[in-house]
């Protein structure tokens, strides 16, 4: 109980993060005419950030259901790979919480903060810590989204610099993740990431420079290997 | 059931599985004594997927206009996260310094 109440506190940062992207999906999904039983059953089941407001997109171009769903795989494809790098953190660890539920929470930001703090715990503690953590980011999820659903039009009167702070915070947690797991043996693999970001990203939409700047960093053990 | 329901039923399903399944797979694949490059391939996946989402996620703010003005924001911002991260353990603290300062420049800024 108590890694599982740790994993709901170290998703603090995560949470605040969530609940205005939430609330930002909210209130676009009104827009696209979305009613708000089916805004929050989006949320419920999809819970992706990015996939989802691509699916309002779609669906409000009255694109063909198959489209549709091919085209939130296409986004989510990067997630194919999240399993496996954290899946060594659970072979030791008790197993109360099953991986059919734990699979469920193994968003970007989950899995970047899990693929930083889980290698520093007992193995006993990771399961239920990242079971908090998962239901930490998201209820903030569903959270965010209720309030934009039921707030959307009180939010968009808000002064600009609170809606800039507020997306503001992802990165912020993403750069503390980072200083929390680089050392000078792993600058080449985050270099090599950050550049082919940065190059795909202005000739590809962001999930495919996402992808393919997560594999390219990665893929630098490969060269290492061959050089040493 | 209307068409849009499916949808998002058939969004959910396929999301879950490109979840559960490589994880599932991953768990019952038989452990090896040394670690394997696709092992350590997968374990810099983690530091590398977080550089990744640190650079998509600034992206917007360098196009934001003022350039100069939002840019400089960010990298303030984040020397402040440097800088307490090198005082402070976890995350929790840095980020919340690095979002504070961030909110103050806007504010007084825009």
């Amino acid at each position: 109980m108590r890694a599982f109440i740790k994993g709901v506190i170290d998703c603090f940062a995560v949470m605040m993060g969530y609940i205005p992207v939430g609330l930002s999906f909210g209130i676009a999904a009104q827009h696209v005419g979305f009613s708000p039983w089916m805004t929050m059953a989006v949320s419920l089941f999809i819970y992706a950030g990015a996939s989802q407001f691509v699916l309002l997109g779609i669906v409000a171009s009255g694109s063909s259901a198959l489209n549709t769903i091919i085209a939130i795989v296409l986004i989510n494809l990067r997630h194919l790979f999240y399993g496996p790098a954290i899946a060594h953190f659970f072979k030791a660890s008790f197993s109360k919480f099953p991986l059919s539920l734990l699979a469920f929470g193994l968003t970007d930001e989950v899995f970047a903060s899990a693929s930083s703090q889980l290698k520093k715990m007992d193995p006993s503690e990771r399961r239920p810590w990242f079971f908090g953590m998962a239901v930490g980011a998201y209820s903030s999820w569903l959270l965010g989204t209720f309030l934009g659903v039921i707030l959307g039009s009180w939010v968009e009167e808000a002064p600009a610099w609170i809606g800039e702070t507020a997306n503001f915070v992802l990165p912020a947690l993403f750069a503390s993740l980072l200083l929390e797991v680089a050392h000078r043996q792993m600058l080449p693999i985050l270099v090599v990431a950050a550049l082919a970001t940065i190059i795909f990203a202005i000739y590809l939409p962001s999930h495919w420079a996402m992808l393919l700047g997560m594999l390219g960093g990665a893929s630098v053990v490969f060269i290492k290997r061959k050089a040493s | 059931m209307s068409s849009i329901w499916w949808i998002v039923l058939s969004c959910a399903v396929a999301t879950y599985l490109i979840r559960f399944l490589p994880l599932y797979r991953a768990m019952h694949r038989a452990p090896s004594g040394q670690l394997s490059v696709w092992q350590r391939f997968l374990m810099a996946l983690g530091p590398s997927a977080i550089c990744v989402l640190l650079v998509i996620s600034l992206m917007p703010f360098v196009q934001h206009q003022p350039m100069i003005r939002s840019s400089l924001k960010v990298l303030i911002s984040l020397v402040v996260i440097i800088v307490v991260k090198r005082w402070q353990k976890g995350v929790a603290v840095p980020t919340f310094c690095g979002v504070g300062i961030y909110a103050l420049l806007t504010y007084s800024l825009g």
